[in-house]
Formats: structure tokens, sequence, C-alpha cells
């Protein structure tokens, strides 16, 4: 079965650009504009990773991490944040948060998927 | 002794004379008497007084009738008597003093050795006054006391001093003590008078009466010098002090010009206007006082209009004869001079050259010590008006720490009144420092220099940055030390603005960027082909334009501010303006489902603007109503006309602004509780407040939270005119 990775991002270019490379890379991907019921989106499907934006309408990225890594079922799925959000302070909160992998725009797709596959292989 | 002849009690000699004398005497009748020795028994002499007279009868002397008298206790007493005037001679001829006998008509009977050696051995018989006075009028008819008249018609002791000319016509002087010579019934028939020569007291208490009158004239110069610091009132009081000292009819003050190099009159004394109106202003160089100041000596004359040193003068045709001038000297150099005047001759003496002299150098102090106040003055008048319009707070505090002096800034910046703050110690008003190790000031007097920042007790600022230097005297020894304080708040304000513009700028850039970046990566790595490829060039193209109108967009706000983005007026149509924001928001706005509505008053005409620069004023405040809703809200867009304005009003349904973001809403940057949810620059609100600002409006936002927001841009009306 193909690892699953999910994608939250408000920009609909972004989600184009990183479900197109993760496919191509042999990920099944499933993608969300809307944070607003992300969680429960997140509980249903069960990814095997997902990759946030922290800034949202709604609910922000760095807030659906927390819920995720403080939710038992949830807290071992890898959380990747992918953001805009480029300071040094930014980044330690994020850790802090539980993010396992800090990314920051603009970013390649090819090391992203890289960094999704080392991820997953680590699992 | 009957029967035996008086000769027989003679010696031979005795016996011879006496027969001669008494055989004469016995001739012509006449009594007789003679102090005589007569010899006795044991061969003495005694001294005897013997009186004969002649017995006549019938006319004929027939006898002689002889009286001896022992004469031996007389002639005891006449010897003494001698011997005492003898010795009294001796004295008076002994004395120093002068000593004459002087009778009713001032003639002289007896003078001792003094007298005779000073006034000649010729003196008796001649009278007093020819010998003292060289006069043929007693020493009373010359208008001076005179002793012996005082002896002789008042009887007592008179004395006096008489001024005398010697032989040689030097002045001396003679103290003179006359008392009365009485006969046996007590009339005053002879004066003694005393003469003593103190010529030379005399002299020695004119020059100590000479020396207290330059001192109390000194004196009182010093005190007028003291009692003011006004220039021309002293001069003018130190002319009339010496006019009255030296007895002159007038003078005057001079004082250097320096930028001129002239001498300007300062103020003066019995000179006629016409003579002032000459002589006010006189070269450096030229005349008296134009010499006086270049040499700095003094300079005299008895009778200037007969001196052959001074040719061409101002003052030489006034009737001006005795004449000095004399500089007022500074330390190194001469800083005016005074003139002084007499209309008859004066001759002035050394001493009074002296006198004039210590005068000009004592006012020419004073005058450069006014010079250095009036300087100080200025300077520390200058000092207090930098210190007081500086905006940066000052203030001085002594070795102890306690606050000395405190400018009005740092009043302003504290909060707290200067008179408050003096006598204050330094820690009560600082007391830990927010950034720095310790207090400036306890770092300051021990000489280091050192800067801290606090948090003022009250006053105006939130931030203040205190710079401390210690206070040195010429000997490096620390007697206080210098504040000097800023409200830092607006720089660090500005400091965290630099710094989210750095971070938003970064932050906002990203999201286009990733798109450019990631998409044509994947392009250029073959991952995408046919339609979609086209999908993602529209994509790169459409998020390269967005991050160049962030670039112009922040431009415009900085040209608006630094004020060279120049203002194109038009007349505006509005309802054209409003259909292009609408245009543009087309798609977020049918994203969300929004319902913008839009209401115009069409009689709007004839009003001038920046058709591009109210457009983005519009389109900003849509876009923001747009950004900060919920889908399925409202959005009114109403451009109104009311009076002398035009109103534009965008209210929506949106969240509303929370109350502690709404003063900073127009700050650049500013994102609010809200961007962590929305994209945008935060240059938006901060844009329309500029264009707002050059349109001379106003610009009001009204909110609630969760239910809207309305902004109300007012225009004032503007015709081609105005623009």
């Amino acid at each position: 079965m193909m690892p699953k990775v999910m994608v939250i991002d408000d920009e609909p270019f972004i989600l184009m650009m990183i479900e197109d490379k993760l496919r191509r890379g042999g990920l099944e991907v499933f993608t969300l504009r809307e944070s607003k019921n992300a969680v429960d989106v997140i509980r249903r499907e069960m990814p095997d990773l997902i990759i946030l934006d922290w800034m949202m309408p709604e609910i922000s990225g760095i807030s659906i991490c927390k819920t995720i890594k403080t939710d038992p079922d949830l807290t071992k799925i890898p959380v990747f944040m992918l953001t805009a959000k480029g300071q040094e302070d930014d980044e330690k909160l994020g850790i802090k948060c539980g993010v396992d992998r800090y990314i920051t725009k603009p970013f390649s797709p090819r090391i992203l998927l890289e960094l999704v596959r080392e991820q997953l292989g680590n699992k | 002794m009957a029967g035996s002849s008086i000769y027989d009690f003679l010696d031979t000699e005795n016996a011879m004379i006496m027969k001669k004398e008494l055989g004469l005497k016995r001739h012509r009748g006449e009594h007789s008497i003679y102090e005589i020795n007569i010899t006795a028994k044991d061969g003495s002499q005694i001294p005897v007084l013997i009186t004969g007279a002649p017995i006549i009868r019938d006319g004929e002397v027939v006898g002689k009738i002889g009286i001896i008298k022992d004469f031996r206790e007389q002639a005891k007493l006449v010897k003494e008597l001698k011997e005492s005037k003898a010795y009294i001679e001796t004295i008076i001829d002994s004395i120093e003093d002068s000593i004459l006998i002087i009778n009713h008509d001032y003639r002289i009977l007896k003078a001792n050795v003094a007298a005779l050696t000073r006034y000649g051995n010729n003196i008796t018989e001649k009278k007093c006054h020819e010998i003292t006075h060289h006069s043929s009028r007693p020493c009373w008819m010359e208008g001076e006391d005179c002793p012996i008249q005082g002896v002789f018609t008042n009887g007592g002791t008179w004395r006096t001093i008489h001024e005398h000319y010697d032989e040689g016509g030097n002045k001396c002087y003679a103290e003179v003590i006359a008392s009365p010579v009485r006969n046996s019934e007590g009339k005053v028939v002879e004066a003694l008078e005393i003469m003593r020569d103190v010529t030379e007291r005399v002299r020695h208490m004119d020059e100590i009466n000479r020396r207290n009158r330059e001192l109390i004239l000194l004196n009182s110069i010093a005190s007028i010098i003291n009692q003011s610091i006004k220039a021309e009132e002293i001069f003018s009081s130190v002319l009339d002090r010496l006019m009255e000292a030296l007895d002159m009819d007038g003078g005057c003050v001079f004082i250097i010009d320096e930028k001129t190099r002239t001498l300007i009159c300062s103020c003066h004394r019995g000179i006629a206007e016409q003579c002032t109106s000459t002589a006010v202003r006189i070269k450096l160089g030229s005349d008296i006082p134009g010499r006086v100041a270049v040499t700095g000596e003094v300079m005299t004359s008895s009778d200037l209009s007969s001196d052959s040193r001074i040719s061409l003068s101002a003052f030489k045709d006034t009737g001006i004869k005795g004449y000095c001038c004399i500089p007022v000297k500074g330390k190194d150099r001469a800083l005016g001079v005074y003139c002084l005047f007499k209309f008859k001759e004066h001759f002035f003496t050394m001493e009074e050259e002296r006198l004039l002299r210590a005068v000009g150098e004592m006012t020419g102090l004073a005058l450069e010590n006014i010079r250095l106040y009036e300087e100080m003055r200025i300077d520390r008048g200058l000092a207090e008006a930098i210190l007081n319009t500086m905006s940066e707070g000052v203030c001085t505090v002594d070795t102890n720490g306690v606050i000395v002096s405190a400018n009005r800034s740092a009043e302003r910046i504290l909060g707290i009144p200067a008179t408050n703050l003096v006598g204050r110690d330094y820690t009560e008003i600082f007391s830990e420092p927010v950034e720095g190790d310790a207090c400036p000031v306890v770092k300051s007097l021990k000489g280091e220099k050192a800067s801290a920042e606090f948090i003022p007790e009250k006053g105006k600022g939130d931030v203040i940055h205190v710079s401390s230097l210690p206070l040195m005297d010429p000997a490096n020894r620390i007697y206080g030390a210098v504040q000097v304080f800023r409200d830092v708040t607006r720089e660090r304000e500005i400091d965290r603005m630099k710094t989210d513009i750095i971070r938003s700028v970064s932050h906002e850039f990203r999201a286009p960027l990733s798109a450019i970046v990631g998409l044509s990566e994947m392009l250029i790595d073959g991952d995408i082909d046919g339609t979609r490829a086209r999908e993602y060039l529209l994509t790169i193209y459409e998020e390269g334009m967005r991050l160049s109108e962030m670039v112009s967009e922040l431009l415009s706000i900085s040209k608006i501010e630094s004020g060279k983005e120049s203002i194109r007026f038009s007349n505006i149509d509005f309802p054209e303006i409003v259909e292009s924001v609408k245009r543009v928001l087309d798609v977020p706005v049918a994203n969300k489902n929004i319902s913008l509505l839009t209401e115009i008053d069409t009689d709007i005409q004839g009003f001038y603007g920046d058709r591009g620069k109210l457009r983005r004023l519009l389109l900003n405040l849509v876009d923001n109503a747009v950004k900060y809703s919920d889908p399925g809200s409202y959005i009114n867009l109403r451009v109104r006309y009311s009076g002398e304005y035009v109103i534009l009003e965008v209210s929506d349904t949106g969240w509303g602004i929370p109350e502690n973001d709404m003063a900073n809403l127009s700050k650049r940057f500013y994102r609010g509780t809200h961007g962590e949810r929305t994209k945008g620059t935060g240059l938006g609100l901060a844009l329309c407040k500029e264009i707002v600002r050059i349109h001379h409006g106003s610009i009001d936002i009204k909110s609630r939270l969760t239910k809207g927001t309305t902004v109300i841009v007012t225009l004032p009306y503007r015709r081609l005119d105005d623009a």
C-alpha cells in the first residue's frame, strides 16, 4: 500500500505543486484547502505524514500540529511545517510544538519529496 | 673806734679811691653811697655799704655823717643771683628753639644763641615780623594768628604754626609759643616767644594727609567699582570723584571700540556739546586721547593752550589749560582713557599722576571684569537657551548623586518639574536599569563614561536612554556628573517596525516566490507537461505579478511619505473607479460568496483628485473587507456627496477588529490579531492613510468584533481651481 501524505494549505498552487510532485514520486496525496475541519479529516484519513502550512484562515497550522501531537492516536504521525515564517524564533516555536521538520518557503519540490521519503523510510 | 679815720679800715688802694671820690662829693655837697670792702681787725675783707651825707653849716660843709652797713649777706645774695642768671642764660642758649623776648612794639629785646644763629646776630632792636616774615607789618595784619598780639591783648600763652619762607625762598614752618613776662605788679611788660622749626613735621603730616586723601579716593573708587557692573555707570561716577578730588573743571571718558579702532566718548563733564560732537570719536593714535591709548603713558600739560608739544587737538582752543590724559589699562593693553581739565593753569604733580595712573589701572581691570562677566552671561544665556531648546534631557548631579540642575526637556521626559528634581537623589528617579548593568551616575562619579536604559516613573516616554559623563575641574578632580537622556520609545518602536518590515517583507515575499521557484523547478525537471504545464506557467506569471505589486505598494508609501511622489489631479469619475475595483476583486469575492453592494451618488461632479491613488484607496479598503470576512458576508461600498465633502464608506459584516489592534491599524506592516489568518502585506491601510492625507481628508474606522467594520473616508471637495 502506498504511503498516504496529507497536505493542508490555503494556497491552491502550493497544493497543486506538492500533489503533482509527490504523486509522481509514488505517494498517495490527499490535499485540504480549509483548515477548519482538518483534524477531523486527519482522524478519518489517518495519513502517514502531514504537510502543514502555518498561516491559514480559521485555524492555524501550528494549532493543528499541537492537536495532533497531544492526541495519543495521532501523535506518531510526522508533521512537516511548510511555511513562509522564516524567523529563527518561529522555527523554535514550531519544533517545540512537535513539528518533525521545519521547511521554509520558497522550497524545492524535489527536496521536499526526498525529505518525505526519508521520513517515511525512517518510520 | 672814735677818733679813727674811715680810711683806717680800708686798704691803701681802696682808701685812695675813696679819698678822691669823697673829696669831689664833699666839694659838691652830695650824698654818697658805696659798696666797698673794708679790712677787719683780723685783716679779712668785709663787704660793707657806706652811705655818707655832708653836715652843712652856713652853707659850708663842716662834717660828714657816715653809716656803715655790714653787707656781707647782700653780697652773697648778689653773687648767687649773678650765678643763677648766668646759669639760666646758659640753659636758654643751649636750647635749640629760638627764644626771643619781645616788647609791645614787636621789637626784639633779647634773643638766645639759637635765634641769633638762625636770624643773625643783629636782630635785637629789630621787629619780630621783619626777621621771621620779612614783612614790615605784624603777621596778624597779614591774616595770620599772632601769638605776641594775643599775649599783649589777653595775656596767657598762645600757640600757632606759622608758614615762612627762609632766605633761600624755601617754604618752612615754625611752631610759635608766646607767654607773657609780667612785672612785680603783674602787668605784662614783655612777651617770651619760643619758635620751633617744624618744617619736617608739617611736611610729614602733609604727606600723611595727602596719602590719606589718596586712599580715601581710591577706596571710594573701589567701592564704585564693586557696586556696579555697568561700565558707563562706573566711569561716570569715577570721573565725578576724580574731578572733585583734583579740583578739576571738567573731564571725559573714552572707551576703545576694537572693531572700528576708535575711541568713543562714554561720558563727559564741563565740555560744551559742540566740542564733544567733534571729539566724540577719536581715531586710535590721533589727538591726545588716541596717542595715550596707544602708548599707555600718562600725558599732562599745565597749559594746553600754549603747549608747544600739542599742535592739533580738539581740546586745544576750548579754553582748557590744565589738562591730563590717563590710560584705562587692561591686562595687556589700554581699553580707554580718562581726560581731566581745568580752565586755569594746573601743574599736575607726580603724586597726582601716580594717583590717576592707579585709578586708570583699577577701572581698567574693572572694565575687563565687566566684559568677562558680560561674555560669561551671554555664554551662559546661550548655553541655557541651547539646554532648554534641545530635545534631550540634561541634568547634572554633585558628587553625592544629588541633582543640581535639570533642563526643560528633562522635566518633560521625566514628567517631573525641575523644582522637584533639584535636590533629589538621582537614584530615586532612576532605580533599576532595564538595559545596562548599573546606574550610569555611579560609574561616572568614579570617572567612567556610562549609559543605560530606564523606564521612568512618570513622563511621556516608555524607555529612556541615559548617557552619563563625569564632570572634571582643570585639576582632573571629579565634581559631579552630567546626564543626557533621550526618550527612545519612538526609536525602539522604529526598531521594532524595522524588524517587522523585514519579517513581513520576507514572509510575504516567500509565498509568491514559492510558486515561482517550486513550479519552475518542476517544469525544468520535466515533471509536468501539456495543459498542466500551461497552468503552471500561468501561476508563475500571476505570482510574479503579485510580488511586483507588493514591491510597488511599498515603494508608493515611501514615495508619498518622502514627498517624492507627484500627485496627478484629474476630474474623478467615481462610478468608473468603483467598477474597476469590483472587476479586480471579482475572483476573491466570488470565491468567498460575498455580496458586494455599491451605491454611488450620481450628482458628484467636478471633484478633482489623483485617480490612481483613489482607486488604490478603494481597492485596499474593499480588499480588506473581503479578506477579513467569512464566506457569505456582506460588503457595502458607498460614495456619497455631503456639502463640501465626498464620503467614501466601506462596511462589512466580517470578523471585526479587536479593541487592542485599533490604535495600530494604519501602522506599516501591522497585521493585527487576524494577521495570522490571512495573507497580506500590512501595508494596505498605511498606504490608504497616506493617500487620504495628500487629499487633505480624514479616515475613521469603526468596528465591533464579530459584527463587522466600517471605514469612512471624508475628502474635502476639491475643484479644478484648488487642484
